[in-house]
């Protein structure tokens, strides 16, 4: 599976989440798309965190280049990509390293963590992540649980959870010990993100703002 | 040998159009004393990041390459499909080799 995850300030934030669902109804006319979620954080209202989902890198792409796409697409000016998460480049390319997921469950919250493996640690920074996805798979209330590693910066990971319902990752038992091993094995001190749901699109729903 | 590599920001949704104002470019470079090969890299983490290597047998020769009107005729195609003008990088080549398949004229 192919991810786009985009972090975006955004000038006009109910036009953003509009407009994404917008984006959403036009590239589920192509195939190959998964999912989207744009979720706005809960610490920051002009933030949002969009993931998007196909099962290929050539069905984004032939996406990507949509002309109804791209002449709905706002300037630059309006939003900006947040360098924390993006690095220089919006968005950014991920492959799926572990999944867990409930079909059809709903989603109310979301939380994401942005990780970068210090140099020689990639390999046990994903198989901490890779617990931690199996641990959240045990929790109640999980609907997924996603890690992401970046394909132009194999130490960039994402780790990515949706809830059906209150709860904290962080806090959870089962999944605790494996954060805390994913976060020894990070540069910087890694936390979460929390946002609520505003935009989800699934392969053969229709889009819910 | 000596590299030149530009390094590009793709205005969003034009990558078809920049990849063939490339084909378009590298096709006229073959003509060039000196040129030895060309490859334009894509950004495996995001669609828009683009690095064009270009390699050449010496420093002088893309200098004369680069100081020529044909080198601003060359860019032009390609930064019209561009957020902003590319910036070129220049390398020397201290050690090279293990190619495999085509070759970009390394270690001659």
């Amino acid at each position: 599976m192919f991810v786009i995850v985009v972090q975006i300030r955004a000038a006009d934030p109910e036009a953003q989440a509009r407009q994404h669902g917008v984006y959403a109804e036009i590239a589920g006319r192509y195939p190959g798309m998964r999912y989207k979620h744009v979720m706005r954080s809960e610490a920051d209202g002009d933030r949002y965190i969009d993931l998007m989902a196909w099962e290929s890198q050539q069905q984004s792409e032939a996406f990507g280049v949509d002309p109804e796409y791209q002449r709905l697409r706002p300037p630059r000016s309006a939003t900006s990509a947040l360098p924390s998460l993006l690095r220089d480049d919006n968005p950014g390319y991920y492959g799926l390293l572990a999944e867990t997921a409930r079909a059809r469950a709903p989603i109310v919250r979301q939380q994401v963590a942005v990780v970068d493996a210090r140099p020689g640690l990639e390999g046990e920074l994903a198989a901490a992540g890779r617990e931690l996805v199996e641990a959240a798979a045990a929790l109640g209330g999980i609907a997924s649980a996603r890690l992401l590693r970046n394909l132009g910066w194999p130490a960039r990971h994402v780790v990515a959870v949706a809830w059906s319902e209150a709860g904290e990752v962080s806090g959870a038992g089962p999944t605790r010990a494996a954060w805390e091993r994913l976060s020894a094995c990070c540069t910087g001190e890694p936390g979460w993100e929390s946002g609520r749901l505003v935009v989800r699109w699934d392969a053969g729903e229709p889009a819910r703002g | 040998m000596f590299v030149a590599t530009a390094d590009e920001r793709m205005i969003p949704g034009h990558r078809i159009e920049l990849e063939a104002a490339h084909r378009e470019a590298i096709g006229r470079l073959g003509s060039e004393p000196g040129f030895l090969g060309s490859r334009l890299l894509h950004f495996a983490g995001g669609p828009y990041r683009y690095i064009w290597e270009m390699n050449w047998g010496s420093r002088e020769e893309w200098e004369s390459f680069f100081e020529s009107d044909r080198f601003s005729e060359l860019r032009g195609p390609i930064d019209a499909e561009l957020s902003e003008p590319f910036s070129l990088t220049l390398y020397n080549v201290p050690v090279a080799g293990g190619w495999r398949g085509a070759p970009q004229g390394a270690g001659e």
